[in-house]
């Protein structure tokens, strides 16, 4: 029974552990790539990243729930893909700022230095 | 669109976020202070307070304390604190103001202690040194670190206003559930959800420019000479 709750049946719906796990391992992948992306095109054209920074304020300022609640209303969106929507909306409104924080701490020309240096960008 | 309606599900929202985000304070500055502790019982009961706090999402903690006080009703003696709530669901509101006052309170905890860190062992050994009480030891760190932690307490209780609408899985009236009721009675989807984010930015931003200003009030206090801080 707890097995069946937590991990589901095969070819059947997850179970709650597994679809959690799920939905926290995409949301948190996308959201910190999407991220970067993000921080990236903010740090590089200042003035586009204005509207992207109001864009993510006002995405920040909407409860989880509410935001899960709006995708709901989406046309041909499954459940789970609703959740997880709402949840990468969600985290990539917080990480970006981080992200963002940490570019701009870390200019293009001292990228270009360590690149020089023979650090490579996961070691940056 | 009812705006009477929706005026309760905001002031539903907002006392429900002043009681558990002041209780959560209250917990908070406990937790930190037995964080500090040099009784092993304080300490490690602080610490575990603190753990299962954060480690458990809030809306167990509050679906846990709805379903616990269900029984409790109805409690008529109680004064009715939540606008629009049924006075039979009171009980439960109050078992929901402490559960996400309890959710928050080992993330504001972990907050308190970092901006304590932040401060020094030196300085803070001046502190006790100089003979301050608790309390002021307290206001003097708190003030002292306040740059660092402000922007953080501030993000928790904008989440904390977030927290809120899981108070809605129970009959207790606020922002989301009133939102979610207007669109089952009226089907305007779109109104709704609009009026209902407009809402919880306004609310967001309230938070944050208070957070902003309390921290420009401490930066400002700070640099004052100590007898202007300590009584």
């Amino acid at each position: 029974m707890l097995e069946l709750l937590l991990f589901g049946l095969p070819s059947d719906a997850l179970g709650g552990l597994a679809l959690t796990i799920l939905l926290f391992v995409v949301s948190a992948v996308v959201a910190l790539l999407l991220g970067y992306v993000y921080a990236a095109a903010i740090v590089q054209y200042p003035l586009f990243g204005i509207v992207l920074l109001f864009i993510s304020s006002v995405i920040r300022g909407i409860p989880l729930l509410l935001l899960v609640f709006i995708a709901s209303y989406l046309p041909n969106v499954s459940t789970v893909l609703c959740g997880m929507l709402g949840l990468i909306l969600y985290s990539l409104s917080h990480v970006t700022e981080i992200q963002r924080g940490f570019l701009s701490k870390h200019p293009e020309s001292l990228r270009r230095q360590t690149r020089a240096m023979g650090i490579d960008w996961f070691q940056d | 669109m009812d705006v009477s309606f929706l005026s309760i599900g905001v002031l539903g929202t907002v006392a429900i976020w002043f009681y558990s985000a002041f209780l959560s304070l209250i917990i908070a500055v406990s937790l930190y202070h037995g964080s500090l502790s040099w009784h092993p019982a304080v300490f490690y009961a602080s610490r575990f307070f603190i753990q299962l706090g954060r480690g458990i999402p809030t809306s167990i903690f509050v679906i846990s304390a709805g379903i616990i006080s269900m029984p409790l009703l109805p409690a008529s003696d109680l004064p009715k604190i939540l606008p629009g709530t049924l006075p039979t669901f009171q009980m439960v509101g109050l078992a929901i103001i402490v559960a996400l006052a309890f959710g928050s309170a080992g993330h504001l905890a972990e907050i308190l202690l970092a901006g304590h860190r932040s401060i020094g062992r030196e300085r803070l050994a001046q502190m006790q040194l100089m003979g301050l009480r608790w309390v002021d030891r307290v206001n003097l760190v708190f003030r002292e670190s306040a740059g660092q932690i402000m922007p953080a307490i501030t993000a928790r209780l904008v989440h904390h206003l977030h927290n809120i609408a899981f108070a809605a899985l129970f009959p207790i009236v606020e922002l989301f559930g009133v939102v979610q009721s207007g669109i089952n009675r009226s089907f305007e989807v779109v109104l709704w959800i609009g009026v209902g984010v407009g809402i919880y930015i306004l609310l967001s931003v309230t938070i944050t420019a208070a957070g902003s200003a309390l921290q420009y009030r401490f930066a400002s206090l700070r640099r004052q000479p100590l007898g202007g801080i300590v009584s």
